[in-house]
C-alpha cells in the first residue's frame, strides 16, 4: 500500500487533508496506485466522492478536540471517521479484476474495502509522521482474512465499526464499543504504541 | 474539428456582446430540447441539418465565453467579493469571471437561468461576500431574461442559491496555479455546494449564517 502525497503548498499536512482539493487528488492517486499494484480497475464518481468529504467534514468538526493534547488521537479517530464514510457512500466501482484472482486475498476479497482502507492507512500514518512524529505500526491483522470476512460483515450492518477496524489495522487498541465517539484523553493509553518520540510538538 | 482563428481577442468584446453569445448559447441548448418530441417527425436530412446547427451554435457561443477569462482575472473578482477592491475596471472583471462560473456549474441545476455580466458589473460593490451573496441571490441579474423582474419557482430559487454559493467559494478559496486547476476547483466547489445543500439552503437569508458557511467552506475546498 503506497501513500498519496499531494499538499496545500506551506501547511501542516493535518489541515492539507481537511481541503477537499487534497482529498479528491489524494484519492485519486491512491486509487492509481492500488489500481497499479493489484491489477484491479477502478471507476469513481466524484459527486458521490465529494458527498464523502462533505460528511466526513462535519463528523469531523463535530467532535474535534479542544484540548493539544487530544488531537495526535484525533487523527487516528478522523480516518476511521473517513473510512466509515467512504464505506457507506461507496463511491468507486470495480470495472474489472485480474484473471484467476485470489480471492482470499483481502485485495481481492472486497476490491472496494481494500482500497477505503489504504487510503485511510496511508493518510492516517502520513499526518501522523509528518506533524506529529509519530509512526503507525500496522498489524498482521490487515493481511489476515478471516479479519477481513469479520470486517466486511460487520460493517454491513453497523457502518460504525470501520473506525474501530481501522484502529486494529493500524496496529492501535480498537473500541468495540461505542467506536463512533472520541474519547478525550486517550492519546495517554496510546503514547507508548503510537510515537517514537514520547514529547509530542505543540498542535494548532 | 478545426475553429477559424478569430480576427480579435475575445476579452476585448463589449460586455453586452458576450451577454448575447451567452444567450445564443443557452438558446440553442433550450431550443434543442423543446424540439426534441417534434424532431422524430421531421424527415432524416432535416433532423440531422437541425441538430447539428443546433450543436454549432450552442458550441460555438459556449466556446467564445470559455475563452474569455485569464487568471489574473480570477484573482482580481477574488478581491472584488472579498471586498477588498471595487472599482469599475475591477467589478468588470468580476462580472465577467462571474459569469463564466455561472455557465460552468450549469449541471448543479436543470434550469436555464441566465446570468447578465452587464448588468452584474454594475451591481459589486459590496462590503463583504455574505451581503453580495444574498443581494444577487434575489436580484434580476439572475434570469431567464436578466434584467426583467420576475418570480422564481422553489427549483429555480435553488438552482441560483447553490450555483451563486458554489461559485463565492471558489472566489474566497485559495488560488490554485493554472487556469485548468481553477476550473477542477470550480467544479470542486459546485460538488461541495451540493453536498452541503441542506445547510446551504437553510441560511441563504441570515447574514451572520452565510458568512460563516462562505468562510468555513472556502477554507475546506
Amino acid at each position: 500500500m503506497s501513500a498519496p502525497g499531494p499538499t496545500v503548498a506551506e501547511q501542516p499536512l493535518r489541515k492539507a487533508v481537511q481541503r477537499m482539493r487534497w482529498f479528491v487528488q489524494a484519492f485519486e492517486q491512491q486509487v492509481n496506485q492500488t489500481s497499479a499494484e493489484t491489477g484491479i480497475a477502478y471507476d469513481i464518481d466524484f459527486a458521490l466522492l465529494a458527498d464523502v468529504f462533505a460528511d466526513w467534514l462535519k463528523a469531523f468538526s463535530a467532535q474535534k478536540p479542544q484540548d493539544d493534547s487530544d488531537k495526535p488521537a484525533y487523527v487516528g479517530f478522523a480516518a476511521g471517521l473517513m473510512l466509515r464514510t467512504l464505506i457507506k457512500k461507496n463511491p468507486v466501482i470495480i470495472t474489472s479484476l485480474p484473471e484467476g484472482a485470489d480471492t482470499s486475498n483481502p485485495a481481492y476479497f472486497w476490491p472496494e474495502g481494500y482500497l477505503y482502507v489504504a487510503f485511510c492507512l496511508n493518510v492516517r500514518g502520513l499526518v501522523l509522521t509528518t506533524d506529529y512524529d509519530g509512526q503507525q505500526h500496522i498489524s498482521a491483522a490487515l493481511k489476515d482474512s478471516r479479519t477481513w470476512w469479520s470486517f466486511k460483515e460487520n460493517v454491513a450492518e453497523d457502518p460504525g465499526l470501520a473506525i474501530a477496524f481501522l484502529d486494529l489495522f493500524a496496529g492501535d487498541e480498537p473500541e468495540w464499543s461505542m467506536p463512533d465517539l472520541f474519547r478525550s484523553g486517550r492519546m495517554v493509553e496510546l503514547a507508548d504504541k503510537f510515537y517514537a518520540r514520547k514529547r509530542l510538538k505543540p498542535v494548532d | 474539428m478545426r475553429y477559424p482563428t478569430l480576427p480579435f481577442p475575445l476579452s476585448s468584446l463589449r460586455v453586452p456582446v458576450r451577454d448575447a453569445l451567452r444567450g445564443l448559447a443557452t438558446f440553442a441548448d433550450a431550443t434543442e430540447d423543446t424540439l426534441q418530441p417534434a424532431m422524430d417527425l421531421l424527415p432524416e436530412g432535416l433532423r440531422t441539418s437541425l441538430n447539428s446547427v443546433l450543436e454549432r451554435l450552442e458550441a460555438s457561443g459556449q466556446r467564445w465565453m470559455d475563452a474569455s477569462i485569464a487568471h489574473m482575472d480570477i484573482c482580481v473578482a477574488s478581491d472584488v467579493v472579498a471586498g477588498r477592491v471595487s472599482t469599475g475596471a475591477d467589478q468588470e472583471a468580476c462580472a465577467r469571471v462571474i459569469a463564466f462560473a455561472w455557465d460552468h456549474l450549469r449541471p448543479i441545476g436543470q434550469s436555464r437561468l441566465m446570468i447578465s455580466e452587464t448588468l452584474l458589473a454594475t451591481r459589486l460593490s459590496s462590503d463583504s461576500a455574505a451581503h453580495l451573496y444574498i443581494q444577487l441571490r434575489t436580484s434580476s441579474v439572475i434570469g431567464t431574461l436578466p434584467g426583467v423582474p420576475a418570480p422564481r419557482g422553489a427549483e429555480d430559487q435553488e438552482d441560483v442559491d447553490l450555483r451563486l454559493f458554489a461559485l463565492m467559494i471558489w472566489l474566497l478559496a485559495a488560488r490554485a496555479d493554472t487556469l485548468e486547476d481553477e476550473q477542477k476547483l470550480l467544479h470542486l466547489a459546485g460538488a461541495m455546494s451540493v453536498a452541503m445543500k441542506t445547510e446551504i439552503l437553510a441560511a441563504v437569508d441570515q447574514p451572520d449564517q452565510i458568512a460563516e458557511h462562505l468562510r468555513a467552506l472556502s477554507d475546506h475546498l
